[in-house]
């Protein structure tokens, strides 16, 4: 399904908006307080990316996935998280292409997309963090993939719920 | 777009947590790079330390000991011994060693060769 570009731009908009809340939120109530782990954190902007990718287009999730980074990096973070987040990002989208046909032919729903996607955000923050600090770094790589898998179900688990909701209302035609 | 969890997403969320525990226990089955060899020949009772050096320079080197000629070399972070004049020929049998803590045992000759200097253990220091 193709949108007219001013709904894209006005709903690509709203997406960006709610995934960079969530990344701000997440900045100062950051989850490590309760899991003093470096890196974890429980990828909520993941949602809206998620979101415009299975509802309004690939091209578009690229573009509020890449926004999000560059802004929360501009805004809240540093020249290293932005490598960290542009690399985790990048597999993360990456990761959606595969989940597609898989959860349009219903054969697994949005938990598993998530699960994948956070678990191949977490190993593309591993090679950033390999180019940072050397191949020690990798050790750190089954914490992150083990950590990803509650909170990519999270995640997923609401996406099962948001889906349908924000699918109906993009395709409402008095809007 | 199925929104209600399938078998599928239970096998993924299993999939990952496996990886990542055998991605934990890896580097604990293969052990660990080592770093240096040495070299301890023993004569007389006491053992007597013969060569100390670096696992990554490559190296030939002849050991002489209880009349047994020994040819030790140290390859691409590899040690074995190619050549030994003793009649057994055990150590040559021994093979490569590359981990922190393995050795290779030379009795005749009354020979040991070490790694260590792997991250953490130290197994090979006694």
């Amino acid at each position: 399904m193709t949108y007219p570009q001013g709904k894209r731009v006005a709903y690509s908009a709203a997406m960006l908006l709610a995934a960079l809340a969530f990344s701000y939120i997440e900045a100062i109530v950051p989850i490590s307080l309760l899991i003093p782990l470096p890196g974890i954190k429980l990828g909520l902007a993941n949602l809206a990316v998620m979101l415009t990718f299975f509802t309004i287009s690939k091209y578009d999730a690229a573009l509020v996935s890449f926004a999000r980074i560059a802004l929360s990096a501009l805004l809240f973070g540093s020249p290293i998280s932005f490598l960290f987040s542009l690399s985790g990002g990048m597999l993360s989208y990456a990761s959606m292409f595969l989940s597609m046909p898989i959860l349009k032919r219903g054969k697994m729903s949005f938990i598993g997309a998530s699960v994948l996607s956070s678990a191949l955000h977490g190993a593309g923050q591993i090679f950033a963090a390999i180019l940072i600090y050397g191949t020690g770094a990798l050790s750190y790589l089954p914490v992150i993939l083990l950590c990803g898998v509650p909170f990519g179900a999270l995640t997923g688990w609401i996406l099962n719920i948001l889906y349908p909701k924000t699918e109906k209302i993009i395709n409402a035609k008095n809007i | 777009m199925r929104t209600r969890p399938t078998v599928l997403d239970l096998i993924i969320i299993i999939a990952v947590v496996l990886l990542a525990l055998a991605l934990f226990l890896l580097p604990f089955l293969i052990g660990n790079e080592g770093k240096e060899v040495s070299v301890t020949a023993k004569s007389g009772g006491a053992s007597v330390a013969i060569y100390e050096g670096a696992l990554t320079e490559n190296k030939r080197l002849e050991f002489e000991n209880n009349g047994i000629k020994l040819t030790v070399v140290i390859e691409d972070g590899e040690v074995y011994v190619a050549e030994s004049s003793c009649d057994d020929r055990v150590c040559v049998h021994s093979g490569k060693i590359s981990l922190s803590g393995q050795s290779i045992i030379c009795a005749p000759a009354g020979i040991v060769i070490n790694i260590g200097g792997g991250d953490g253990d130290d197994i090979s220091a006694g």
